[in-house]
């Protein structure tokens, strides 16, 4: 790196630092109470259920990290009070601007933070062994715009058993759509639960 | 750092390491103070939610993941489309105890980057420890920072 460029990249990593070494304590907001209703609480469902929900929508790889366990579906309402969380703690730490591009940038965070939630939610209400169908869906970016393509090529989105069947959650929108009629579902590569 | 820089680091410690994923983007190190709040807000957290660890429960990739999510979310507001905050999840099949988690079965658990140098983190029990330190980095599988 040439002496000028290094010197502009040294002051901006001692701004950074400076910025990290002043922050207070942590300020995340508290999540919000996930209540037990918020679940369809006997909607298990067995591995060959998931499989049966599964066909009624194009083939698309899906990969599971258990095959033997209670497969607990998730109500729509759940994921939009989740999704309107996210996107409201942003609003609150960035101008609305930032609010999409960053929502752009990372949409694989908000899949995290659905899935993880959700199954921990299952532990808490059910006290069961039982994965949560909420998870991640890779798409080909091709005719996208809405996403900041990661490794060059991928798009993210949300995806999710309800009892009506398997839905997409677009990170950046909000917006939720049957699996069947995701406009994109011809180019989904994998569904990781 | 670079991902690049990331990955040999992390492959220093855990030479036996099964694939690595970082965003090809500038990470910026994190605060050794800042990472020990971060983690204690989490474990009040979890708490709070009535969480606990279980043994018969296959969820440590969840409590993993949601550190991950919500630690690089306290850092948004100093956020830049072209840094990353290193912090990640990572799998091990551990061959000892560490931190009351037993041996033997797949385990996931967080991994950052700060000035100090690399940190093992198990989101369960609050307990860190330096890379160089944990006893089991020789039995990471994957590493994911996100």
């Amino acid at each position: 790196m040439r002496p000028a460029r290094l010197a502009g990249a040294l002051a901006a990593a001692s701004l950074l630092l400076a910025a990290c070494a002043q922050r207070p304590a942590i300020q995340v907001d508290p999540l919000p109470d996930l209540p037990r209703e918020s679940y369809a609480a006997t909607a298990s469902l067995s591995w060959m259920q998931v499989m049966s929900m599964l066909r009624e929508v194009p083939p698309v790889s899906a990969a599971f990290k258990l095959e033997d366990e209670r497969y607990f579906v998730v109500t729509r309402p759940w994921v939009e009070e989740m999704h309107r969380w996210f996107v409201g703690f942003l609003r609150q730490q960035l101008d609305s601007g930032s609010v999409e591009e960053f929502l752009r940038d990372r949409p694989r965070k908000v899949a995290l933070m659905l899935e993880s939630l959700a199954e921990l939610d299952v532990q808490r209400n059910h006290a069961v062994k039982g994965q949560a169908l909420v998870g991640m869906m890779s798409v080909e970016c091709g005719r996208i715009a809405t996403q900041v393509p990661v490794d060059g090529h991928l798009c993210y989105y949300v995806v999710f058993g309800a009892p009506d069947g398997f839905h997409v959650l677009d990170p950046v929108t909000g917006r939720i759509d049957a699996l069947r009629d995701f406009p994109w579902r011809d180019d989904a590569r994998l569904l990781s639960f | 750092m670079r991902a690049e820089e990331l990955e040999r680091e992390v492959r220093r410690h855990s030479p036996n390491l099964f694939s690595f994923w970082a965003p090809k983007k500038v990470h910026v190190v994190l605060d050794e103070d800042w990472l020990g709040r971060a983690v204690d807000w989490y474990e009040d957290l979890l708490f709070g939610m009535g969480v606990t660890y279980r043994a018969d429960i296959w969820d440590c990739e969840n409590y993993s993941q949601l550190l991950v999510v919500l630690a690089s979310l306290e850092m948004v507001k100093y956020w830049r489309a072209d840094v990353r905050v290193p912090i990640g999840w990572f799998t091990v099949m551990p061959e000892v105890p560490w931190s009351g988690i037993p041996a033997g079965a797949k385990h996931a658990l967080v991994m950052a980057r700060t000035r100090q140098g690399l940190v093992v983190i198990e989101p369960q029990t609050g307990v860190r420890a330096a890379l160089a330190d944990y006893p089991n980095r020789h039995r990471i599988l994957e590493v994911f920072f996100e």
